[in-house]
């Protein structure tokens, strides 16, 4: 649920990084922040534990500029990935508007991703919303690690088992070192405005 | 031989990269395939044998990392700003009242009970939903394992008025519900079971409200049509509730029961629409904060 306030034309919207843990939400963020600092309306907060685990959210506000007469905000969060960390990821995804899916690509870390994506599915449910129809965008992170000799999984492997029903836009990326992290939020942000200008009528 | 050291390197490689990214149970069973990967023939070389030691090393440094994650303080006390932020960011209904007893109700979400209390005494202060805010009041002390807390708490407010006989039975009736779930034997002052007005149990309200504002057409005989203002603070169904404050008397008076209002404005976070209502109701406001103000119900009729 956007905030849209008609009288001075200004919508604020959230997008949620969701994915199992350690497999770069937090790094998107923080080179999101990084890149777009002339972007970010203040600093990254991050609430972490010891060896910067997320804890229960990373938060970024950021400010796109006018678009179609709208003043558009956007809050970044992302979640703790650990299964453990269920009912801070459901108070994260109130009011959320677009999500980007961050898939590990370690080939170990397979299941992983798919218990996140029913996790996640299950908690929108639980608050009417349908991971079918919500703005979504799948990233498949970490692709860097092939080059370490680390086994990872085809991109046509993660399509088939992750998004073949889905069906959404997907990006590689290397969050650590920048590629894809740019590409993806900038979908995620059309997927979401198209989204909310149909459902809020703003742009009439 | 040569093959056999090439696999080992993968694994120790694998385990290495797993360790640093912070998954630790993969890279703990990488290095334990290290050790089974060995055959009991090159065991006892010295190369192997100095191996073996260090992965061994390895594997105890990542169990006590594990252990340590496994012991860290998942509800810390957060910063003022943090806290603050909270608030501000997990409140989404239009309604100001109800936006801040959601952001307090986040903070108490996100372990911040001591905090929340603060709050929540502050809002009741205010004379915000009391009926809601009161039981979050009992759970936040609840949640801090005081049960003691939540029964003189109560008690409190039996004395000092600042809640609503109905209000007071809800929270009576959910203090009884928790304390006996909990197995704890006490009895609560005795209050009087006067007829409740079904109508206004807030405790029923649901939180995420879709009307805001109101913008209602009023004719003045010596000014002519004008238009005001009023933040919604309830709404049930097809009912919403303003404030008039006491001040305000003349404003007050061209309302009576009964009486039609064309062309509101009703202001929503997808749109504004317009539709007719009826003053179902007008009452004053008889104890708290805002006592001496009036509520105003208005039912929204269909166009
Ligand atoms: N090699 C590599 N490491 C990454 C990449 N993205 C994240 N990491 C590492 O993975 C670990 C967990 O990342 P983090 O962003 O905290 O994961 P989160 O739990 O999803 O927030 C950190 O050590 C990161 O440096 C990537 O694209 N490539
Ligand atoms: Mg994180």
């Amino acid at each position: 649920m956007a905030f849209f306030n008609q009288k001075d034309k200004v919508i604020e919207c959230k997008i949620v990084y969701y994915g199992p843990g350690m497999c770069g939400k937090t790094t998107n963020l923080e080179y999101i922040f990084r890149a777009g600092r002339s972007y970010a309306t203040t600093d990254m907060i991050s609430i972490n534990t010891k060896g910067d685990r997320t804890l229960y959210f990373d938060f970024l506000p950021m400010g796109i500029g006018r678009i179609m007469g709208c003043d558009v905000k956007v809050q970044l969060f992302t979640v703790p990935g650990q299964s453990k960390y269920r009912s801070t990821r459901k108070m994260v995804l109130k009011g959320v508007d677009g999500i980007v899916f961050v898939a590990d690509s370690l080939q170990i870390r397979k299941n992983e991703n798919l218990s996140s994506l029913k996790d996640l599915q299950e908690n929108l449910a639980e608050q009417n919303m349908d991971l079918f129809n919500i703005p979504l965008v799948f990233q498949y992170n970490k692709r860097d690690l092939s080059e370490n000799g680390i086994p990872i999984m085809q991109v046509s492997e993660m399509e088939s088992y992750l998004n073949n029903k889905l069906k959404v836009p997907f990006y590689t990326a290397s969050a650590l070192k920048g590629n894809g992290v740019s590409d993806t939020l900038k979908k995620s942000l059309k997927l979401t405005l198209r989204h909310l200008q149909h459902e809020l009528r703003w742009a009439n | 031989m040569l093959l056999e050291d090439f696999q080992l390197q993968t694994l120790i490689n694998e385990a290495e990269v797993y360790q640093s990214q912070g998954l630790l149970e993969e890279s703990k069973e990488k290095y334990l395939s290290v050790l089974h990967y060995m055959t009991d023939d090159n065991r006892s070389s010295d190369t192997y044998k100095k191996l073996i030691k260090t992965v061994n090393v390895r594997i105890e440094k990542i169990e006590e990392d594990i252990a340590d994650f496994e012991k860290i303080d998942e509800t810390p006390t957060l910063s003022h700003d943090v806290q603050n932020l909270i608030q501000k960011v997990f409140s989404f209904s239009q309604t100001k009242e109800m936006a801040e007893v959601e952001g307090v109700l986040a903070l108490a979400k996100f372990g911040q009970h001591e905090q929340a209390l603060v709050e929540f005494h502050r809002l009741l202060g205010k004379g915000v939903a009391p009926g809601v805010v009161a039981k979050h009041i009992l759970e936040c002390h609840l949640a801090l394992s005081s049960s003691e807390a939540a029964i003189s708490q109560f008690n409190q407010w039996v004395a000092n008025g600042l809640l609503t006989q109905d209000d007071l039975l809800d929270a009576q009736s959910f203090l009884e519900t928790v304390l006996r779930d909990k197995g704890i034997e006490t009895s609560l002052p005795q209050l009087d079971h006067t007829p409740r007005k079904k109508n206004r149990t807030r405790g029923e309200q649901r939180l995420a409200l879709d009307i805001y504002s109101l913008k209602i057409q009023v004719d003045d005989h010596s000014e002519g049509l004008y238009e005001i203002d009023f933040d919604v603070t309830f709404q049930s169904n097809d009912t919403v509730s303003v404030v008039i404050p006491s001040e305000k008397k003349t404003l007050l008076d061209r309302f009576h029961l009964g009486m039609s209002l064309p062309k509101i404005k009703f202001y929503t976070p997808r749109a504004v629409f317009e539709g007719n209502g009826i003053v179902a109701e007008k009452t004053e406001i008889k104890i708290g904060p805002k006592k001496g103000d009036y509520v105003l119900d208005i039912k929204i009729k269909a166009n």
